[in-house]
């Protein structure tokens, strides 16, 4: 669609509608590139889908693990994909030429893997039954450090008789990149530093499991989901504080929340049920109300992401593995285009004036223009000295 | 009875002909007729003396001529010989005899088989009994004109005085005239002609019929040239090399000696999976028999976790001398076990499975490889034995001679 074409004062914060569906095999967790043109996709038999959202169809096939992929994560170019599955195993995707940059074993499942924001050799990896592991990959060496679960001392993660263990469930990378944050089972919060491992603070939020940790697109706030029906917004500015900022729950069914995320403006939050009612829930930040639940699918919702710059959302279904997506349908507003542009209703039969094609006097019509020349500054690139990475492509080969 | 010989002797005559069976044609040789008529033109002026009896050069008596004939008969007969000098060419068509007028219908001796008069038909004279013959008594055709070498009537070659001799005729069907000597066409043009007409059937195209000329120095290899399959050249000349080709060759050749140590160690890891595999079912067997378990015991083996850097080292320090494919049993001690219940071991589930899939899988993955560069490899290879090919065939025809020209050559050339 032709951004030109659109009216910028009519685009909705948030998708209204069920436009369509992705479907290739069974998806299990889905993550957009930062810029957004490309949406990757870890599936239930191992592949690692990459789908171009322009076109809706497979960009790449990437082939290695053997059993579910349980998470993707891009890297800031949008270059590489981190993927963990449940075959113990972390891979390192080079999109370049759908090479691996590495692979690495765990010493058990993986649920989620995340990379540092600017260090593509590490990452810290969630591990079932086990506590969560950074990972460094140094000159193909890789070193794998255990995180701490609790403040205090030595600690026995496996416990014989049963009782529940104080583990860390999910940690994400500080947007600085110095420190991991985590959450445990027992509702903490603990900012890790990584040079050398220990625990710099501590923050009580909720007394239950806490499932999943999101960072906002701008990197101030965290988005927490927990197994008391909760959703919070917590800023992070604060490295010792934590600040509950906001609480998002269904107050009338009581709903379990699968997966949240922030909308790219930081304004909206959404939320998946989990079981009973199939829908993804919006709220609003400034007051925290809830101002849209968006239907569609028969079927629970695991994975959610917002689009960073469309509105436009895609969760995947429990049962089928579909990609949904929501999104708005966009009218051409031709008038935008050009100043002189108008739209019509109707065909107009034009009857040109006698004049219309003349070749007129050149030399008064030139100094006409330059007159109206203004001097114009240009600036040639950015801060960001490369181009976003797209994935190249690839006619030769007839495995995708 | 004389008659009914005759007709014998007539079609005997008839089956010594050469592919000849033929009615006159319908399409006269221009020349030939012209100068038929020409002849019978001059019939009128009764000037021109007897062409056949001029050209008795060497005469000889028709006694010795049969004799010599007769063994050049089947020479004759059979191939295209030369036609020895010295022979008596005599033959037809006497336009006239001297003496004779026209207004003399049945007046004048006696010719040919039906005795009648020289009328100003085509004759052949008898080189036996030296008797004229109108050719449409003896069913000679006049387009034979030029054939005949001798011609024996058929009460001569009943006697057996002689056989009659031909020329060979001119291979194209409608050409009446005697060949060249040893061709078997009268005129060039008559040779391409007879070819072109002999095309016009056959599924050959004209390129490929140009190759197959082409294809053979001599007659012997022409003929030995399907006893064997072709092939394609085994050597490919330097010059057919392409710079960018050879580099893209040694590239891929690199990759597959990388694929192939790859593939070999995804081989050592599945036998030592297997030995790990092995030694973890003794040890749980004994776990199981020692602290009398009931249940199903994980028996994961941590050094399955070892990365593939530092596996080369256990190896090594497992067995030193033998590679690991060679070991048959493996030590494991309990403290790299996991003891735990099978049921409740969430963390190495299925670990067996798990492993071996991954084995498999990254086997199944660099045999893939190793497939497309090898194809990649062969495709190259192929092109470069196309050109090869194109070059031989082409050798001596510079139009398809590809030749590095500079761009400024270029220029010049097409100014």
């Amino acid at each position: 669609m032709n951004l030109e074409l659109v009216d910028p004062f009519s685009i909705p914060d948030y998708p209204e509608t069920l436009t369509g569906s992705l479907r290739y095999g069974h998806a299990t967790s889905i993550r957009f590139n930062k810029i957004g043109n490309v949406l990757a996709a870890g599936l239930v038999n191992g592949l690692v889908v990459v789908w171009d959202v322009s076109t809706s169809s497979v960009a790449r096939i990437l082939t290695g693990h053997t059993r579910a992929v349980q998470s993707v994560c891009w890297s800031e170019c949008g270059r590489f994909l981190l993927s963990a599955a449940r075959d113990w195993k972390c891979i390192l995707w080079d999109l370049l030429d759908g090479s691996v940059r590495y692979v690495l074993r765990m010493s058990a499942p993986v649920w989620a893997a995340e990379l540092h924001p600017s260090n593509l050799n590490m990452f810290v990896a969630s591990i079932l039954e086990d506590s969560p592991c950074l990972v460094e990959v140094g000159d193909g060496i890789p070193h794998f450090t255990s995180l701490p679960s609790i403040t205090e001392g030595p600690h026995s993660l496996t416990d014989r008789r049963g009782n529940s263990k104080h583990v860390t469930l999910v940690c994400i990378f500080h947007p600085s990149g110095k420190y991991i944050i985590s959450g445990t089972s027992k509702g903490w919060l603990h900012v890790i530093e990584i040079n050398p491992i220990r625990i710099r603070s501590s923050n009580r939020v909720t007394s239950q499991n806490i499932k999943q940790l999101r960072l906002s697109f701008c990197k101030r706030y965290l988005i927490m989901n927990s197994t008391d029906r909760v959703i919070r917004t917590i800023s992070i500015q604060d490295l010792e504080n934590f600040e509950v900022e906001h609480k998002f729950q269904d107050v009338v069914n009581r709903l379990q929340w699968n997966s949240c995320g922030f909308s790219p403006s930081g304004e909206y939050v959404l939320a998946t049920t989990y079981q009973m009612a199939h829908a993804i829930y919006v709220w609003e930040r400034g007051m925290g109300s809830l101002v849209k639940i968006l239907e569609g699918p028969k079927e629970e919702l695991v994975d959610v992401d917002w689009h960073p710059v469309l509105p436009c959302i895609v969760a995947v279904g429990l049962d089928t593995g579909a990609i949904y997506m929501w999104s708005v349908e966009q009218k051409e507003s031709w008038s935008a285009f050009a100043p002189d542009f108008q739209e019509l209703e109707e065909n107009i039969e034009y009857d040109e004036p006698e004049d219309e094609f003349d070749i007129h006097d050149e030399k008064n019509e030139n100094k006409e223009e330059m007159e109206l020349t203004v001097p114009v500054k240009l600036f040639y690139g950015c801060s960001s000295t490369n181009a976003p990475f797209t994935i190249p492509l690839n006619l030769n080969s007839f495995d995708v | 009875m004389e008659f009914s010989n005759d007709v014998n002797q007539n079609s005997m005559n008839i089956d010594e002909f050469e592919n000849v069976k033929e009615e006159e044609s319908t399409l006269p040789i221009a020349t030939h007729q012209n100068s038929q008529e020409d002849g019978k033109l001059h019939i009128e002026d009764g000037l021109t003396p007897e062409p056949s009896k001029v050209k008795q050069e060497e005469p000889k008596s028709p006694e010795s001529s049969s004799t010599e004939t007769d063994t050049e008969l089947q020479r004759l007969g059979s191939t295209i010989s030369k036609k020895p000098a010295g022979t008596v060419t005599r033959k037809g068509p006497r336009r006239t005899k001297p003496g004779s007028s026209l207004n003399a219908d049945f007046e004048g001796p006696a010719y040919c088989l039906c005795k009648g008069p020289d009328d100003g038909r085509w004759m052949l004279g008898c080189d036996g009994c030296e008797d004229w013959f109108h050719g449409e008594c003896v069913n000679i055709p006049e387009s034979y004109d030029e054939l005949t070498v001798q011609y024996f009537c058929p009460s001569c070659m009943a006697s057996g005085r002689g056989v009659t001799a031909w020329k060979r005729k001119c291979r194209l069907r409608e050409c009446s005239k005697p060949a060249e000597v040893s061709s078997k066409y009268c005129c060039h043009e008559h040779g391409v002609l007879f070819m072109q007409s002999k095309l016009k059937n056959t599924t050959i195209d004209p390129s490929s019929l140009k190759t197959l000329t082409m294809v053979a120095d001599n007659f012997e290899e022409f003929r030995n040239v399907g006893n064997q399959a072709p092939s394609l050249p085994e050597t490919i000349l330097p010059e057919n090399v392409y710079a960018f080709e050879r580099s893209d060759l040694e590239s891929i050749k690199r990759n597959l000696v990388l694929l192939n140590e790859k593939i070999r160690f995804t081989q050592e890891k599945k036998h030592f999976l297997q030995l790990i595999k092995d030694a973890s079912r003794i040890l749980v067997q004994e776990f199981k028999e020692k602290e009398g378990f009931k249940k199903d015991v994980c028996g994961f083996d941590d050094r399955l976790l070892i990365n593939d850097k530092d596996l080369k080292d256990l190896w090594h320090s497992i067995s030193s001398e033998v590679p690991i494919t060679e070991v048959k049993q493996l030590q494991s001690t309990s403290d790299c076990v996991c003891f735990q219940e099978k049921r409740r071991c969430l963390k190495h589930g299925n670990w067996q499975i798990i492993f071996s899939e991954d084995i498999n899988q990254e086997e199944k993955d660099l045999l893939h490889k190793i497939k497309q560069m090898e194809t990649a490899k062969q495709r190259v290879i192929d092109h470069q034995r196309e050109r090869a090919i194109l070059d031989v065939e082409h050798e001596g025809h510079p139009e398809f001679h590809r030749f590095q020209i500079s761009a400024d050559k270029m220029v010049e050339l097409l100014r």
